[in-house]
């Protein structure tokens, strides 16, 4: 029986404060993430192939705290060149999980990903130099390996091999709105602006 | 790049306040990239993918920092999608320091489609940009777009052509 995304997404809330920020991948990941888990700290709708690469910037200017990267197969094949800049940082303060779902718009039964035929991508993060990559594949596991996730420093990964489900509601605000709200936000967790006043 | 012209790049991006930068080492660049990397008020970072800097340097200005991605016009060609897809759809700023090859008098056939490409790309991007044709334009060329990022909330760069550069290029 393989893991529910809303049980990781549900367990992922124990191990967060308000200032830790978590970057979520489109489609159902974004949708699942804004019903579990919403808060000032999300970034929703990150394309395919950036959401750890977002994740890893943010993780780096923010060393106070906590950035959690919800990626899935889909994008992480998209832009596997991450892994090894991720590692090569050293940046302590980064989770990933991997949504792995084994294909493409999984929530419409779209074509199955490389993962469906056997590519592992714990395997490739351990071979990139991510040394704390780990995979869950059924219910039982998912809140020792969340421990294990956020008890050692990062960079970590997890991939969690996860069931197909159908795509609930997101977000009702766009990436604009999104991208003002959690900069608002960063700025209050870090004291100081970032947005400059507009020129009159 | 000519160590002077590296000198006053470094300059430049210090005084507009670029505090983060993210680079796919291009020849073309080694001096600037090699005074950047040891600066310590300057986070750097190394990618393998020109797709990756934009999404790194996204997260980067989400967090707070001023970021620069520093690139080959061919890793600008590969970075399209990361430009539409992030800073262009969610309304991030970041300067994109583009090195011009392919342009008028480059002698290398590989890289003349680069040099057709560049500016109908950042058109097409909707991405403003100035061509630096000597060390004196640069700091009015970058501390412009810093100004025009901020104010557009949006991607610029600064493309630097090849009489920049140091002679084995």
């Amino acid at each position: 029986m393989k893991v529910e995304r809303r049980a990781v997404l549900e367990r992922l809330r124990d191990h967060l404060t308000d200032s830790d920020i978590v970057v979520a991948a489109l489609a159902g990941t974004t949708a699942d993430t804004y019903q579990v888990v919403h808060r000032p700290e999300n970034l929703y709708l990150v394309g395919l192939g950036m959401v750890t690469q977002v994740s890893l910037g943010l993780a780096l200017t923010l060393p106070d705290s906590k950035v959690v990267s919800l990626d899935t197969d889909g994008s992480l094949l998209l832009g596997p060149s991450i892994l090894p800049v991720v590692a090569a940082s050293g940046a302590e303060n980064l989770r990933i999980i991997v949504f792995d779902n084994e294909q493409l718009f999984g929530s419409r039964g779209g074509a199955p990903s490389q993962t469906a035929a056997g590519a592992d991508l714990t395997a490739m993060a351990r071979a990139a130099g991510i040394r704390h990559a780990d995979t869950v594949a059924d219910e039982g596991g998912v809140a020792s390996a969340l421990e294990r996730l956020f008890s050692e420093p990062g960079p970590a990964l997890l991939t969690a091999k996860i069931a197909l489900a159908f795509r609930a509601e997101g977000p009702s605000m766009d990436g604009q709105e999104n991208k003002y709200r959690l900069v608002r936000r960063i700025e209050a967790i870090r004291g100081r602006a970032i947005l400059a006043p507009p020129k009159p | 790049m000519k160590d002077e012209v590296a000198a006053e790049a470094h300059r430049c991006l210090t005084e507009a306040g670029v505090d983060f930068v993210a680079c796919m080492p291009d020849s073309a660049f080694l001096e600037l990239y090699q005074r950047l990397e040891g600066d310590s008020a300057i986070r750097y970072l190394q990618v393998a993918n020109e797709s990756d800097g934009v999404g790194v340097c996204m997260g980067a200005w989400l967090g707070g920092a001023r970021p620069a991605m520093l690139m080959e016009n061919t890793g600008f060609a590969l970075s399209c999608y990361a430009l539409l897809r992030g800073p262009a759809a969610f309304g991030v700023p970041m300067l994109l320091l583009i090195s011009y090859r392919g342009g008028f008098g480059d002698e290398r056939w590989f890289s003349v489609p680069f040099g057709w490409a560049t500016e109908p790309l950042l058109e097409s991007l909707r991405i403003q940009y100035s061509v630096v044709n000597e060390a004196g334009d640069m700091a009015h060329a970058i501390a412009g777009a810093v100004k025009s990022m901020n104010a557009m909330q949006a991607p610029v760069a600064v493309l630097f052509p090849p009489q920049l550069f140091s002679e084995a290029k």
